[in-house]
């Protein structure tokens, strides 16, 4: 069961249909879906669930997991793909909703390019990682967990200690740590992250 | 390599034969090189260092040979797991001799190669700075520095020491033979009997009798005992857990073997922490490697033992550490607790009967197994045996993973080993236990660390984040901190919790506010206990801890801020004003960064701040670079360093 690593693709950010289901609705139904698939009929959120699905078992016990792979190749849980997993695993589409709103690992909205994360553990909140957090609110005008600033370039996320308690307060762009951050550092730091 | 010749070992006596013949060709080994790769060398750049030693160790290959040093033969360098003092990050250390290297950048490794390893030189700027420890002066050996010479490490025996994706590595250290003599020598009740008798209490929070667990699992055992490694680590300031499943995994798995041997488990489950990847790459490396080697899997060493550990990833959510939520989890349900009459030795993971332990608890076992449960027991006090592993973090100056034997004080732990407190500013509170722990002020420094002592005393060990405090820490705005967070991680499921945060959140944040009001203190303490008292779950019942216990020690900072609309600490946005004081320059730093225009001025004179403008973002402070900006709250400067 080794954790295969799934490409990673951009995510679709005109896909506006995407967007419809909230991160509040876990008892939405699911809306009534003919299973017409035959493999070329599929979609692309739907052919990656069905990759991923091929590893597990088709039973409850894999959804975690299978919600996991799916996050990691999309950044986000597409809903075609949820219904697809759902499908397959038969597992009611909304308790497939309920466990991925349950849970932070898994995002129900598309993300920015990059995801600021400001680690809100607790040495870096005694340390003034709220701060930063304020910051960043203010100058993406987003909200930890949720949408992504105007140009598409940012999400902001708050995770708890990753292990680098020594910078702290430490925020995280990709795989590059900015130690010791400071309100009025966040600026630089966006300029010199900003994807082309 | 596996078992010399490539095939998996047949018994434990090849296994061990084995270890002995990897240690004989080691002894060949003149120099090892150890990168520290710990998650905080990492952050700072520590892969780099390693591919540099490589790259310096090729160019130079002819020079160290000729000083009878030949990389894989007689020279070895490594990563490894956390070295403990993160703080010096990144870290490298030099064995036999034990130099410890600290802030060493990529283009150091040419220096150590030339000067150290060709030349028998120490690179001295990269020397530990003992500064008021030990006389001064600067530290050779790492065993020269208080912090690792106060610490006994069992738990984190391998982690800095091994090569988490060498299992030869491993087995070299000693890995793997508690295992073997569990099969070859021990009865699984001699097992459970040795581990019982050490004292060894599970170290993921509740303190239970580990040995007690486990006997009572093989009573009510039917056909099949689940075993379950809980590597979820909630506690949003520690890493312990991390440090060990990442940097020494195969002891984790080991002490699962025993634990499987032990309790006839054959299917166990490691559930790891969703922002942990490379703790979930090791164990899984280690995991294949060991079924390739004859210890995973059917028939292991020939003892016709059969055991399958399968790594699951956690979903992030904090009341999945507990055990029953953890469960469900696990079974891909959403991880709601059950209600605690529910015993999970009897009824646990698809209802059957099972055993979760925490990843430290199951690293300590080889060990016990190892050197027996006197050993174990002779070190701690009271009901509390053996050692703890803490993350010591916040504003100590020596951040980083230690182990102490148990009962060392909070004074020793903090001051002696952590070195006192940034900037010498004066200690006011340690956090032990997480979101269901409390605060201790300065007169509890000297309590004994142990479960019971720090229990009675309004906290608790938990799973062992330690956060230090100073003056620039607001107490109630920790409490809020730790009920903000366990709203977003309360379940929901009954109404004490979910409720009883809610309201408890809000009285706190209008207290930070400046809103407060009499009567708003004795609310909190009525909301407390009742959640205490009617959660269901032991997040729910907790949950109050940080509050209560900062009402508790620190009950006039909570009154200052209802009564005067101060917060002493500086940190409360609403009850703090930003002023410029006569250091300023004028160099319009701050003016420009300001995103609210607020900051006015003429160039090279005083500027001033407009308080109706001004949101309390604290970015002309963190810009200023004459210390010219102050906080204020009531008339007092109570400037606090926006970066610590
Ligand atoms: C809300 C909550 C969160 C917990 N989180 C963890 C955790 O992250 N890691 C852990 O080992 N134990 C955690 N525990 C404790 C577990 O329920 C369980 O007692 C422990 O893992 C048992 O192992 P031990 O006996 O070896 O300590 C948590 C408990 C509660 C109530
Ligand atoms: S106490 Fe809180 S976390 Fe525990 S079951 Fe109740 S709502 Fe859920
Ligand atoms: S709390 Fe932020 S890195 Fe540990
Ligand atoms: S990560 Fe290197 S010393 Fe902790």
């Amino acid at each position: 069961m080794s954790p295969r690593r799934a490409k990673k693709t951009d995510v679709d950010l005109d896909n506006t249909e995407a967007l419809e289901p909230s991160a509040g609705d876990t008892g939405a139904k699911a809306p009534p879906r003919p299973n017409k698939s035959r493999p070329s009929d599929l979609s692309d959120e739907e052919r990656a669930a069905d990759e991923i699905l091929a590893h597990y078992p088709l039973a409850e016990p894999s959804l975690i997991m299978v919600l996991q792979e799916l996050n990691d190749h999309y950044q986000w849980l597409p809903p075609k793909a949820l219904l697809r997993v759902s499908e397959k695993l038969g597992v009611p589409f909304g308790k497939v909703q309920g466990v991925a709103t349950f849970y932070k690992a898994f995002s129900l909205e598309p993300k920015g390019k990059k995801t600021v994360k400001v680690c809100l553990g607790t040495a870096c909140h005694v340390r003034g990682a709220g701060m930063l957090v304020d910051e960043l609110k203010r100058s993406l005008k987003v909200e930890p967990g949720h949408g992504m600033s105007e140009d598409g370039d940012y999400s902001l996320e708050t995770v708890n200690c990753v292990g680098a308690c020594a910078m702290a307060p430490v925020v995280m762009v990709g795989d590059n740590y900015y130690a010791n951050m400071a309100p009025g550092n966040i600026g630089k730091m966006l300029k010199k992250e900003k994807p082309a | 390599m596996i078992s010399g010749n490539g095939k998996p070992f047949g018994s434990p006596q090849a296994l061990l034969e084995r270890a002995e013949a990897i240690r004989t060709e080691r002894k060949a080994i003149k120099q090892e090189i150890r990168v520290c790769a710990g998650p905080g060398c990492i952050a700072r750049g520590a892969k780099d260092i390693h591919k540099q030693f490589q790259s310096e160790i090729k160019s130079h290959a002819k020079e160290l040979k000729a000083a009878g040093l030949e990389l894989d033969a007689t020279l070895s360098e490594k990563c490894t797991g956390c070295h403990g003092m993160c703080e010096a990050g990144p870290v490298v250390t030099l064995e036999p001799e034990g130099t410890f290297y600290t802030g060493v950048k990529p283009r150091d490794a040419k220096k150590i190669v030339e000067k150290t390893l060709l030349h028998d030189q120490l690179v001295d700027p990269l020397l530990y700075e003992l500064g008021h420890q030990r006389g001064g002066g600067k530290a050779e050996r790492y065993t020269d520095i208080p912090f690792y010479s106060l610490q006994v490490r069992v738990a984190l025996r391998n982690v800095g020491v091994v090569d988490p994706t060498n299992f030869d590595d491993f087995l070299a250290e000693g890995g793997f033979k508690a295992f073997a003599k569990a099969v070859s020598e021990m009865t699984p009740e001699a097992v459970i009997d040795q581990v019982e008798e050490s004292g060894l209490r599970g170290r993921g929070g509740a303190g239970f009798s580990t040995g007690r667990k486990w006997r009572g699992a093989l009573r009510v055992k039917k056909d099949r005992v689940w075993l379950i490694c809980n590597g979820d680590e909630g506690d949003p300031g520690a890493f312990m857990d991390r440090a060990i499943m990442e940097g020494d995994p195969y002891s984790v798995l080991e002490g699962m073997m025993i634990a499987a041997y032990a309790l006839g488990a054959t299917d166990a489950y490691i559930y790891v922490r969703h922002e942990y990847p490379l703790a979930v790459e090791h164990l899984q490396l280690a995991i294949d490697k060991l079924h390739t080697a004859g210890l995973l899997g059917d028939n292991i060493l020939g003892t016709g033992m059969t055991l399958n550990i399968r790594i699951s990833r956690g979903g992030g959510a904090f009341v999945c550490g507990e055990s029953s939520a953890l469960m469900r989890s696990l079974e891909g349900k959403v991880g709601e607790p059950r209600a605690k009459y529910v015993r999970s030795v009897e009824k646990g993971l698809h209802d059957e009967p099972t055993v979760l332990n925490n990843v430290e608890t199951f690293t300590c076992v080889p060990a016990i197994i190892d050197k027996g449960a006197g050993w174990f027991a002779s070190m701690g006090r009271d009901k509390s045996k053996g050692t703890k592993a803490f993350s010591l973090v916040g504003k100590v100056k020596h951040t980083g993973l230690i182990e102490v034997p148990m009962g060392r004080t909070l004074r020793e732990i903090i001051y002696d080993i952590g070195g006192g407190i940034i900037d010498d500013r004066p200690f006011k509170a340690v956090q032990t236990g997480g979101p269901s722990g409390g605060c201790l002020p300065a007169d509890k420094l000297d309590l004994p660390v142990d479960f019971d002592t720090l229990s009675r005393a309004g906290a608790m060990m938990g799973s062992g984040g330690m956060i230090v405090m100073d003056d620039h820490t607001c107490m109630v705005d920790v409490a809020k901190y730790f009920i903000n967070f366990l709203i977003g991680e309360s379940c929901g499921k009954c109404v004490p919790c979910r409720e009883g945060l809610r309201q408890v959140y809000d009285l706190l944040d209008k207290i930070t506010k400046g809103e407060g009001e009499d009567g708003d203190i004795e609310k909190i303490e009525k909301l407390c206990h009742t959640m205490e008292v009617a959660s269901l779950c032991a997040l729910g019942k907790s949950a109050p801890y940080p509050v209560t216990s900062t009402l508790k020690y620190f009950r006039d900072e909570y009154e200052e801020h209802i009564q005067n609309k101060v917060c002493r600490a500086g940190v409360c946005p609403s009850l703090i004003m930003y002023e410029i004081n006569e250091d300023c320059t004028g160099c319009d730093i701050c003016a420009r960064h300001c995103p609210t225009e607020a900051i006015t001025g003429i160039k090279k004179k005083m500027y001033t701040i407009d308080p109706e403008k001004c949101i309390s973002c604290g970015i002309c402070k963190s810009v200023c670079k004459f210390d010219a900006v102050d906080i204020k709250s009531g008339d007092k400067i109570v400037s606090r360093d926006a970066v610590a």
